[in-house]
């Protein structure tokens, strides 16, 4: 009984610690004055509107979800090839490098990555510092082990080699053994790489207002800057970015779903 | 006619496969005929698999040449061979029903939908699997898996069909029915079999013929019969079946000598082109028989019970015979004869000359 109740208020805890700030969140981005006192007071849906109204804001949010749609398709892209050549490979050799490989952007904290970048990246006469191009590099190198690593898990667990081996055997070919073989059954892998990816790279603070310009800079960058305008309005800002992310995984899992249905049903 | 050139006979000559410096396979020409049942057996890393994996097109030999139906098949990629394949791990694919893994082979060959469905109900039908058409390979059990995947590559009506230790993964009950199932199911359809497993009493049960194999050559091919009985080596005789090994000296005449003893054994004409050669003398257990305490004919030996096993139909009793170096010899009783044979006791038994079989 004792431990139950524990175990109980310590989930309580838990999710009250995650969601109180959220729920604030919410309630602040309606209230008209939220200035020593506890909770907000007065009623407004100004916020919001203003939010809209403002290019900046609006331009992040698209900014953000292009570079986070462009950087899961082709990490995705990217992470499906080498998963399979390394998997097919069987070198002992190539796989300690991959390891390795992804090992290297878990290790190098992104503060360091974005100073190195833009050393790298800023010459006289041509700087790709604030473009969304170099935003997109960083990014993509940043959550790349995030989408390997499930996929990986995921043709290591159904023996991809012996089922390649199966389905040459039967008459077909490389790429019809891609195609209605491989894919299908490494969706849930790349449906949970996909999610984690998004959610990384368009909630990622650092890299972007290191390596991003006035005309890039993406939600979480003017999100920042939001809290010197007013409380509220941070308030309605923050409330559209949570809410853009979890729809936008939710709409991520449903598509997943969709496709391995599909799959399932032998399309 | 050359036996492997059949229509669906597979031959290999002199096929040869190099690990970096491990010789996985060495010079190994065997002919297996159209419809032949075909086991190859032998210890772990004698180069089964890979012998197998050349046939289908998986790895390329370097050293001589595979031929199917006749036609070598260098530089036939793995699709183009018609070459059905079963693994020990069944390799179903995870994705796709039961009826949809049988229909996979045939729907990239772009059959008419109507036979795909037909065939696919019939093969299920053969073994039992009708019901789970629409289940997947998850939901079943590992016999189940394994009858989906021998029907999946038969559904493609190969020339050859190549088994790689398919019922190892399965329980004891299990892989004695699905060996006569797929004993019948190649009588049935008469297609050729290639069957690698290290079970040596599986091989000799539903084989046509058995090749062993030892350290990446064959070391000895026949009939079951054959290789149970004539033995070609050493190596052969220890590895099939049971056998007690006698080592000792041939003095010629069909006498062969052991630890002060004389055998008379029956030998091959050549054999006596080596008198005083070092020799062994290969005697099954269930050839050494009980004999009457007064029986004073050749080939009889005693000794004490050291110890017995029951082993259902009959006991294996292993038997200390009075020698310098103590040796031991096995011999099969009956039960009723087995059960009267306590720990200790003095046995006396003899052997036939043409149940011993000598080797040099
Ligand atoms: N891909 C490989 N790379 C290096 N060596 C290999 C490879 N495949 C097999 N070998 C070696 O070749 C030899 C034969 O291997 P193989 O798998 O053919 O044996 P097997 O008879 O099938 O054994 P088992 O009964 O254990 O399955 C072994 O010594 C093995 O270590
Ligand atoms: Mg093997």
């Amino acid at each position: 009984m004792l431990r139950r109740a524990f175990s109980v208020s310590l989930i309580l805890l838990y999710f009250s610690f995650i969601l109180a700030p959220i729920v604030l969140m919410l309630i602040g981005s309606f209230g008209e004055k939220w200035f020593s006192t506890l909770l907000p007071t007065g009623f407004t849906l100004d916020w919001y509107v203003q939010l809209f109204r403002k290019a900046m804001y609006t331009r992040a949010m698209v900014m953000s979800l292009w570079v986070a749609g462009l950087t899961v398709l082709i990490n995705g892209a990217v992470s499906v090839l080498t998963v399979y050549a390394v998997h097919v490979l069987d070198s002992r050799r190539i796989r300690a490098a991959f390891d390795f490989c992804l090992l290297l952007p878990i290790a190098i904290p992104p503060v360091v990555m974005g100073l190195g970048m833009i050393q790298a990246y800023n010459w006289k006469g041509f700087s790709l510092v604030g473009t969304w191009q170099l935003l997109l590099g960083a990014h993509l190198v940043y959550t790349l082990p995030f989408m390997m690593r499930p996929l990986m898990a995921n043709i290591e667990m159904i023996r991809w080699s012996t089922l390649e081996e199966m389905s040459l055997s039967l008459g077909a070919s490389l790429w019809t053994t891609i195609r209605r073989v491989l894919i299908p059954n490494l969706l849930p892998g790349i449906v949970s790489g996909a999610l984690m990816t998004f959610a990384m790279s368009l909630g990622e603070f650092q890299l972007a207002v290191m390596v991003t310009g006035s005309k890039t800079q993406t939600f979480p960058v003017v999100l920042y800057q939001a809290f010197y305008v007013s409380t509220g309005f941070a308030c309605a800002a923050t409330v559209l970015m949570v809410l853009t992310s979890l729809l936008a995984l939710v709409g991520l899992s449903l598509l997943g779903r969709s496709f391995s249905g599909e799959a399932v049903m032998g399309s | 006619m050359n036996p492997g050139s059949g229509k669906n006979g597979v031959e290999l000559i002199g096929v040869g496969k190099l690990y970096g410096s491990t010789q996985a396979v060495r010079g190994v020409s065997l002919a297996v005929r159209e419809g032949e049942f075909l086991s190859v057996v032998g210890p772990s890393g004698c180069g089964k698999t890979t012998m197998l994996r050349m046939i289908a097109g998986f790895i390329e030999p370097d050293a001589g040449d595979v031929l199917i139906g006749g036609v070598s098949m260098k530089g036939v990629p793995v699709r183009g061979r018609r070459v059905g394949i079963v693994f020990q791990n069944y390799a179903l694919f995870p994705n796709m029903t039961v009826r949809e893994n049988v229909a996979f082979g045939m729907k990239v060959q772009k059959r008419p939908q109507l036979q795909i469905e037909e065939t696919v109900a019939s093969l299920l039908a053969m073994v039992n699997m009708a019901d789970r058409a629409d289940s997947y390979p998850r939901q079943l059990s590992g016999g189940q898996q394994q009858r989906v995947a021998l029907v999946r590559a038969l559904a493609i009506e190969p020339r050859v069909l190549l088994l790689d230790e398919p019922l190892s993964a399965l329980d004891a009950k299990v892989r004695n029915t699905l060996r006569f199932e797929i004993k019948r199911i190649q009588r049935d359809s008469g297609i050729t079999m290639i069957y690698v497993t290290h079970d040596q009493e599986e091989a000799l049960s539903i084989s046509d013929r058995v090749a062993l194999m030892r350290g990446g050559s064959l070391e000895q091919v026949g009939t079951p019969a054959e290789l149970y009985s004539s033995p070609a080596s050493e190596f052969a005789a220890d590895f099939i079946g049971v056998n007690n090994i006698l080592r000792g000296v041939y003095e010629g005449g069909g006498k062969f000598a052991w630890n002060g003893r004389f055998f008379t054994v029956e030998t091959p004409a050549e054999a006596e082109r080596n008198p005083g050669a070092r020799a062994i003398l290969t005697i099954r257990p269930e050839r050494l028989v009980p004999a009457e305490a007064e029986y004073d004919g050749p080939n009889a030996l005693e000794g004490r019970v050291a110890g017995r096993i029951f082993l259902g139909p009959l006991t294996r009793v292993a038997l200390a015979v009075d020698s310098p170096d103590g040796e031991t010899l096995l011999l099969d009783l009956l039960n009723a004869a087995g059960e009267s044979a306590q720990m200790g006791d003095l046995l006396k038994v003899r052997f036939a000359p043409s149940d011993a079989h000598l080797l040099f």
